[in-house]
């Protein structure tokens, strides 16, 4: 009929963006803080992927990564602690046309938020999820969160944390219909802008932990990973990361890693030094829940007041009824 | 000089029977040797009578009897039940071949089948109604998946005025506002709430130009007559016909329709998305052709005819023109007596076969009745095929063949090459060969199919031979072809080389028969006929190129070699003292920028590059290099050689070398 037509007549659109169309005011974000490199590499995303402003929604929750949306010029919901991803499944529900990408903290995913991280992995709606992990608490300064490496000093541990660190990686792989697990570093943009966008391609809950400097509070944990290019590990594969010569060229500590291998990606995961870097794990076949639960009913006026009427009847107290 | 006439020759190079041991065929009543086991089909249990539910589910608009009863049957362990089931079949089936009918009135005993619809043999009948019960299933799919997207749009559209009309006075009066709110007298004082609104929102209506344009979209959606169950007053078009020409002429009257329509979607979705531009998208629609009417959604055109009526030019020319329109039209030529011409015996199918492979992107199906139910999933990729599908079917109902159901006389066809399986898919992937089927014919790699007939002989010994079914073996059923035939006894063949048939008569004795010449001469074009949509359908056999010893090729001069592929370099330092930054290294941490914006700037990616590097001190670069969170910043040598603290800031710098 006329699909063809649609087709043709979209792509007669100018549809080119600049990155100017998505930065919206000056991050107030520290200087050399490594939120500002995720910004710039989904910046680029957008604009290479030509993702219409406004069919593009950030959700976050509390922390410094979650002022993301604030400097997006797209739609965003600066959610409330640890609930970035029930805010975002339920935007992803009610308007699957729209690209839902969610920004969370070490904190507000892994602590106050874990039990929506989980159940947000086996649900495996599409949502692109990036954890920007810096290992401490830098919105409420410096205090240990649940990644924190075991012995970080800070104002709730002075003498030092005394848990090992929680492995976002590992603990995502253990859950079942687990989709697509990544990790990134902040300080290595090409690679990072690969990973966002494998995963940005990928239907389902793509989980990006992306490893990102503190220079505040933590401004020596990762300088040794930054200077020393060798303990990074490049995970390659034909249907993982594509290193340019340049990359290739300084990072030369590279593995071959299959990301249809889930023992592998597991083994991989738990590796802290060096670093691995790249797509852990990839399933496209997992089903998103809101294809499972999808309705073709329209939502009409209608039909959504008869829906509010017989969730309000639930509760209403009938006098005759009870009289009877 | 021997001058008796070898009788057996004479008759199969000019049919004239010059000795009494030469018996017509037709007073022995003889029928293929082959087929001496298929008289009575009703006790079979076999893919026919076929059940053809009134509400197809997932896709299957069509299944046999048997497999319906066996469906009942497993549920049931009274033996008494299930030997009442089975014989209920029996009597449905010797019912079907005399009439169809609805299956709930036929089968009358309980358990009740779990489904509706009508029992239909194999008969003159058949394929139309076959093709037009998978027609109606694929249109049903098409209907619902229009619906809900048409449905979605309406609302979409709805909502934009809906919206619009909020925004304006007109929506903010006080009895607006009271209904909106639900709210009685005492609770809200929607008067002084429309004049606060008109006062602090001023009207923002869409242009009037949207706002005409969206409620044109509504009509024209709302009362569309290409798909059933909508808003429309006038009756939904048919696309079911009879004729080609009456097809091209429905065709032909309702291009506007369809071409307002296409326009109406493609817009309603551009709207909805909040993509029409006006000036790009209205001359750009206004100026549609019939190539923007996309096959894939339309509704399809079911047009069956019999081959007969391709006799007439003017069906035929139509019918060459609905092949090529590349339109969804789906043609069923019908096709009742393969053997009427005997100097071009299956012509027209070859005819038919002929136009849709040579158009190239038809997709085609042939097949024998009998054939139909196993090829139901091609029937069915053919009505889903975004295209034009031409369909030609054998009925076997000539009503020429006495005695032989039309179910054997079509089996009976592909069993002889005269009408074989044969499918051809323009939309399949893959290498050439693979767009062509020869699915379930018998013995696809063979010429003829051939069987063991096992036998008593003249000494009550039990013997064996091996037979090929033929087109003579074919034609030997129609009573016209009696005269190409002559019975003889074996012995009397005195090793005369003629070809000859192995028959059976009434009380099944076996007997040998003459075939005429231009009837064996028919059965070779018949077979090379057969070769040839094997030899489209056969993989190509790899033809192995030995390999040859070469001389090792001269090595060519350097400057000759093809430039290298250009691969991305990583930034190097410029020739020089100048300063520069890795940029593709730089995570756009801000670092630099906020030291000086003018000599540090962002590129598109937003990483940094120097843009002006006078734009600022050496102790600028310095410090930017050391503030740099990775390291990338190279500060060179300073410009201004009288620059304060130039010692201290060099020393500072030789770490960014």
């Amino acid at each position: 009929m006329s699909d063809y037509a649609t087709q043709c007549l979209l792509r007669l659109h100018d549809e080119r963006f600049e990155l100017e169309d998505y930065q919206s005011g000056v991050p107030r974000w520290c200087s050399g803080c490594g939120d500002n490199a995720i910004l710039a590499a989904v910046q680029k995303l957008c604009r290479d992927e030509s993702l219409h402003p406004e069919k593009t929604v950030f959700v976050s929750g509390i922390g410094c990564s979650s002022r993301f949306p604030h400097y997006m010029k797209t739609y965003g919901f600066h959610g409330i602690h640890g609930r970035a991803l029930p805010v975002a499944e339920g935007v992803r529900m009610a308007r699957p046309d729209l690209n839902v990408f969610v920004n969370t903290g070490d904190g507000d995913c892994c602590s106050i938020g874990a039990a929506h991280w989980i159940h947000a992995v086996r649900y495996n709606m599409n949502l692109t999820v990036m954890l920007h992990d810096n290992e401490i608490y830098g919105l409420t300064k410096k205090q240990a969160s649940p990644t924190s490496p075991r012995g970080t000093r800070s104002n709730t541990t002075p003498r030092g944390s005394y848990l090992e660190a929680l492995n976002p990686l590992t603990v995502t792989l253990g859950i079942q219909n687990v989709s697509f697990v990544a990790q990134a570093v902040d300080w290595i943009p090409e690679v990072l802008y690969q990973v966002i966008r494998a995963a940005y391609h990928h239907k389902g809950f793509s989980f990006v932990r992306i490893i990102q400097r503190c220079p505040e509070w933590l401004p020596d944990l990762f300088e040794p990973y930054v200077k020393d290019p060798k303990k990074t590990m490049l995970l390659t594969h034909k249907d993982g990361l594509q290193l340019s010569d340049a990359v290739a060229r300084t990072y030369t500590n590279q593995k071959s890693h299959d990301p249809s291998n889930l023992s592998a990606a597991r083994e991989t995961a738990s590796q802290v030094d060096p670093i691995p870097v790249g797509i852990l794990y990839r399933n496209a076949a997992v089903p998103c829940y809101e294809d499972l639960r999808r309705s073709t009913k329209l939502r009409t006026a209608e039909y959504i007041k008869a829906g509010l009427e017989a969730e309000f009847d639930k509760f209403t107290v009938w006098p005759e009824k009870q009289a009877a | 000089m021997h001058s008796e006439i070898n009788a057996p020759l004479a008759f199969h190079l000019t049919g004239v029977k010059s000795a009494e041991e030469l018996e017509p065929v037709e007073t022995l009543g003889l029928r293929p040797a082959l087929l001496a086991a298929y008289r009575d089909l009703s006790p079979l249990r076999y893919d026919f009578p076929l059940v053809l539910p009134d509400k197809p589910v997932d896709g299957e608009f069509a299944r046999p009897l048997s497999a319906v009863v066996d469906a009942v049957l497993e549920k049931i362990t009274d033996d008494r039940v299930r030997a009442q089931a089975l014989a209920k079949e029996r009597e449905i089936r010797a019912h079907a071949a005399i009439e169809s009918g609805s299956l709930q009135r036929l089968w009358n005993i309980e358990p009740a089948l779990p489904v509706e619809g009508q029992v239909v043999d194999c008969d003159a009948v058949l394929p139309a109604r076959f093709f037009t019960a998978a027609w109606s299933a694929v249109q049903a799919g098409k209907t619902r998946r229009f619906h809900e997207e048409a449905d979605r749009l309406i609302l979409q559209l709805g909502n934009i005025l809906a919206a619009d009309l909020a925004q304006s006075d007109e929506g903010r009066t006080p009895e607006k506002l009271a209904a909106s709110l639900a709210a009685t007298e005492e609770s809200f004082d929607t008067k002084a709430l429309s004049r606060l609104l008109s006062k602090a929102l001023p009207e923002r209506r869409l242009p009037k130009s949207r706002s005409r344009r969206i409620r044109t979209l509504l009509a024209t959606l709302k009362s569309q007559r290409f798909f059933a169950g909508g808003q429309a007053a006038a009756r939904p078009y048919s696309f079911l016909f009879y004729g080609c020409a009456a097809a091209l002429q429905a065709m032909r009257e309702r291009r506007t329709a369809a071409l307002e329509f296409t326009q109406a979607m493609a817009a309603a979705r551009l709207e909805a998305g909040g993509n029409y531009i006006e000036a790009v998208h209205d001359p750009l629609l206004r100026g549609l052709a019939d190539s923007a009417l996309d096959p894939a959604l339309m509704p399809d055109y079911l047009v069956c005819i019999n081959a007969q009526a391709l006799k007439m030019p003017a069906e035929a020319s139509a019918l060459a023109e609905l092949l090529e329109s590349a339109l969804p039209v789906k043609i069923l030529v019908q096709h009742d007596d393969l053997l009427e011409k005997r100097t071009a015996m299956c012509a027209q199918a070859r005819l038919v076969l002929g136009m849709a492979l040579g158009l190239n992107d038809v997709f085609f199906l042939q097949s024998a009745a009998s054939n139909l139910y196993p090829l139901r999933g091609r029937v069915l990729h053919g009505f889903e095929y975004p295209g034009t599908a031409l369909f030609s079917v054998f009925s076997g109902a000539s009503g020429r063949i006495e005695g032989l159901a039309p179910y054997l006389v079509a089996a009976a066809a592909m069993e002889a090459r005269a009408f074989p399986a044969f499918s051809y898919d323009p939309s399949a992937r893959g290498e050439r060969w693979e767009r062509y089927s020869l699915e379930n014919n018998p013995q696809p790699q063979a010429d003829w199919v051939r069987h063991r007939l096992d036998f008593e002989d003249a000494e009550h010994q039990r013997a064996s031979e091996e037979l090929a079914f033929t087109l003579t073996d074919f034609a030997s059923l129609d009573a016209r072809y009696a005269g190409s035939f002559a019975a003889v006894p074996r012995e009397k063949l005195n090793g005369t080389d003629v070809p000859t048939l192995r028959m059976v008569d009434g009380e099944n004795r076996l007997q040998t028969v003459i075939v005429a010449e231009p009837l064996a001469r028919a059965a070779e074009r018949c077979l090379d006929a057969w070769r040839g949509l094997q030899s489209l359908a056969r993989r190509p056999v790899a033809v192995e190129v030995p390999v040859v010893e070469v001389p090792a090729p001269t090595p060519a001069p350097e400057a000759a070699k093809p430039a290298a592929a250009p691969v991305a370099e990583a930034p190097k330092a410029p020739a020089g003292d100048a300063p520069y930054i890795e940029t593709p290294r730089c995570t756009t941490c801000e670092e630099c920028v906020k030291i000086n914006n003018r000599m540090f700037v962002y590129d598109a990616n937003k990483q940094a590059y120097i843009a002006d590097p006078k734009a600022g001190s050496y102790k600028d670069l310095v410090e930017a290099a050391e503030s740099c969170q990775v390291s990338i910043i190279h500060p060179g040598k300073p410009l201004d050689p009288d620059e304060p603290g130039l010692d201290e800031l060099l020393k500072r710098a030789e770490a960014f070398a």
